[in-house]
């Protein structure tokens, strides 16, 4: 019964509590089921393509379904493991900078309208539909990088292998980098201002009167909650891992495998997204789907404990 | 010395301004392309936008009938399932937090909020649709709920959280029994941060698309109520649209997405006003 001691007692429930603690019992418990069925299916289903390919399932990039027989099937995910990998990191690393800036002015601005602003509109980004993120950056924002940052930077630099193709459709990894980059920032400013509003005033108090300027004050300031800064990092690279449909419409679906980031690529959410429906009539096809599913699912994981892990040692410092 | 100081002050707020101003631009572009695309669509195809079905390949602009119809048919079952669970689990946690159970609900919660859509989707498909034999309005339900039952639950803890433990204290000193201190004063004193939650997580439902991929089967010929019957989406819809070659799939997309924009910015500003008016 000790378990069942709350914050303002700590002796056993009353019966009436009880009671109260029994009818909620059975609701609370349904997160567990939800969880508890995820890993199970996506666990089990994914079994039989791991079992049969091992580990050539993530080495390798070939997908040739088959219809024919269990012999000629052929499944390698390396190359949106690799896509998945490059736009989420990429997006994490322009999002960075930006966030640390919308956190500055609606942290130490005085002018209440532009805080007011920034923050309606960073709430406004947190929302929006993800399907016209994809739509715009379909539609408008491809033609735009094409014409204004792929064309110039692949003529004027074709030696560097970065940008060594020749830009096509303008849908590929640097673009789905870039809507990623512009769909985390809310996520990630909202992470660090949390962090940032936990440094207690004496210190902020401190750094001012040394005669700080408000750069070298800003600078100390997010060298206090540096391990937060990392930790939203790692949470932006996980959230931009998982996005799947704006991310399908401007990464272009192609197995490939390309040091250009002009080229179009696949991530394992576009992948599941374009080959999820007819997975049912080719051998092992959904089973390697739902491999990719656990691995995103497993690095998320481990990416957000780790995360949590650096904000919580922030918040101890200060708490 | 004093000089390099300044200087680097100066470019630390050039530097910060211009990429706040980077950061949030292109919200403002989005919002006015879907206005600047999808105004002409709505003005041109009249209010039968809204009640007809999608135009075939080439011809003419038809309407989203079907698919504004499935969204609300999908945000209301799933909020129907998704809210009172969420509530119920939300309350359990903050009010016996000391349990296994309760820990679990907000690490899993969080956990929860973190795994992707699509996944959520597959799911669903496996346990619900292939036994089933077929998809339906339920399965894409079952899977918005499952979206939505952790967000909402991670917003109504932090509203029950904020209520200050001395009303609480006031409660029991009445000789208030513990259920009637919960939705007495808690629930009560909670009462918008919690409306809030359940908004946010019924705008969350109504702009997913990658959840019903594959399980409600993308009906969207013609306006259907049945739980058990395919249905559409619009945010499917404008997924689907945007992909073809045809230019008018195209434009019936772009009215749509100022239909979801729309249905988006109400929700939105009707969290606004409540939010503006908790604060004491």
């Amino acid at each position: 019964m000790s378990s069942m001691g709350s914050r303002w007692s700590s002796i056993s429930l009353p019966k009436y509590d009880r009671g109260f603690y029994l009818s909620l019992l059975p609701f609370a418990s349904l997160i567990f089921a939800i969880f508890l069925a995820l890993t199970y299916v996506i666990a089990s289903a994914s079994y039989p393509s791991i079992s049969k390919f091992g580990v050539k399932l993530f080495t390798e990039n070939v997908w040739s379904p088959s219809e024919m027989g269990e012999e000629f099937v052929r499944y390698g995910l390396l190359a949106p493991l690799y896509g998945t990998v490059i736009t989420s990191s990429l997006a994490a690393i322009i999002a960075l900078p930006l966030s640390l800036s919308t956190v500055y002015l609606v942290e130490e601005m005085t002018n209440s309208r532009v805080k007011e602003l920034l923050s309606t509109a960073i709430d406004l980004m947190a929302g929006l539909p993800t399907v016209l993120y994809g739509l715009w950056g379909l539609d408008v924002m491809i033609p735009f990088l094409r014409e204004n940052l792929m064309k110039p930077l692949h003529s004027a630099l074709p030696w560097l292998p970065l940008f060594s193709c020749e830009p096509l459709s303008g849908a590929s990894i640097l673009s789905a980098g870039i809507l990623l980059a512009i769909m985390i920032i809310p996520f990630m400013h909202s992470l660090i201002q949390d962090a940032y509003r936990s440094v207690p005033w004496i210190y902020r108090e401190a750094i001012l009167s040394i005669g700080a300027n408000r750069y070298e004050y800003y600078k100390m300031m997010i060298s206090l909650i540096k391990p937060a800064v990392f930790g939203s990092l790692l949470l932006g690279i996980g959230r931009a891992s998982s996005e799947t449909v704006a991310v399908t419409l401007v990464i272009g679906n192609a197995f490939n495998i390309s040091f250009c980031i002009f080229a179009p690529g696949y991530t394992i959410p576009s992948l599941i997204a374009n080959q999820f429906s007819e997975s049912n009539f080719y051998p092992y096809m959904q089973s390697t789907l739902y491999a990719g599913g656990l691995v995103l699912l497993i690095v998320g994981a481990l990416f957000s404990a780790l995360a949590l892990l650096m904000m919580r040692k922030v918040r101890k410092l200060y708490g | 010395m004093a000089e390099l100081r300044e200087l680097k002050e100066k470019l630390f707020l050039i530097t910060s301004l211009s990429l706040a101003a980077l950061a949030i631009l292109p919200i403002f572009h989005i919002l006015l392309s879907i206005f600047y695309n999808g105004l002409p669509v709505l003005i041109s195809a009249g209010v039968d936008f809204l009640v007809d079905s999608p135009p075939p390949p080439g011809g003419g602009l038809g309407g989203i009938g079907p698919s504004l119809v499935g969204t609300f048919m999908l945000a209301f079952i799933s909020s129907l399932v998704g809210i009172p669970l969420s509530f119920a689990s939300a309350l359990f946690s903050v009010e016996f937090p000391d349990n296994v159970i309760s820990r679990g609900v907000r690490v899993l919660s969080k956990a929860l909020l973190q795994i992707p859509s699509i996944l959520v989707g597959m799911l669903v498909y496996t346990i619900m649709v292939v036994p089933m034999g077929k998809f339906s309005m339920l399965a894409g339900s079952l899977a918005l709920a499952i979206m939505m039952i952790p967000y909402v639950t991670t917003y109504v803890e932090e509203a029950l959280e904020n209520v200050p433990k001395t009303y609480r204290e006031a409660g029991y000193a009445l000789g208030l029994s513990r259920t009637k201190v919960v939705f007495k004063i808690s629930v009560s004193i909670a009462k918008r941060g919690i409306l809030t939650g359940v908004l946010m997580g019924f705008a969350k439902v109504t702009g997913e698309t990658a959840p019903l991929l594959f399980t409600v089967g993308k009906q969207r010929q013609m306006i259907s109520l049945d739980p058990l019957g395919y249905t559409d989406s619009i945010s499917l819809l404008i997924f689907d649209f945007i992909q073809t070659p045809y230019a008018n799939w195209h434009r019936v997309a772009w009215g749509s997405a100022l239909v979801l924009t729309s249905i988006f910015l109400l929700i939105f500003l009707a969290t606004r006003s409540l939010t503006r008016r908790v604060v004491l």
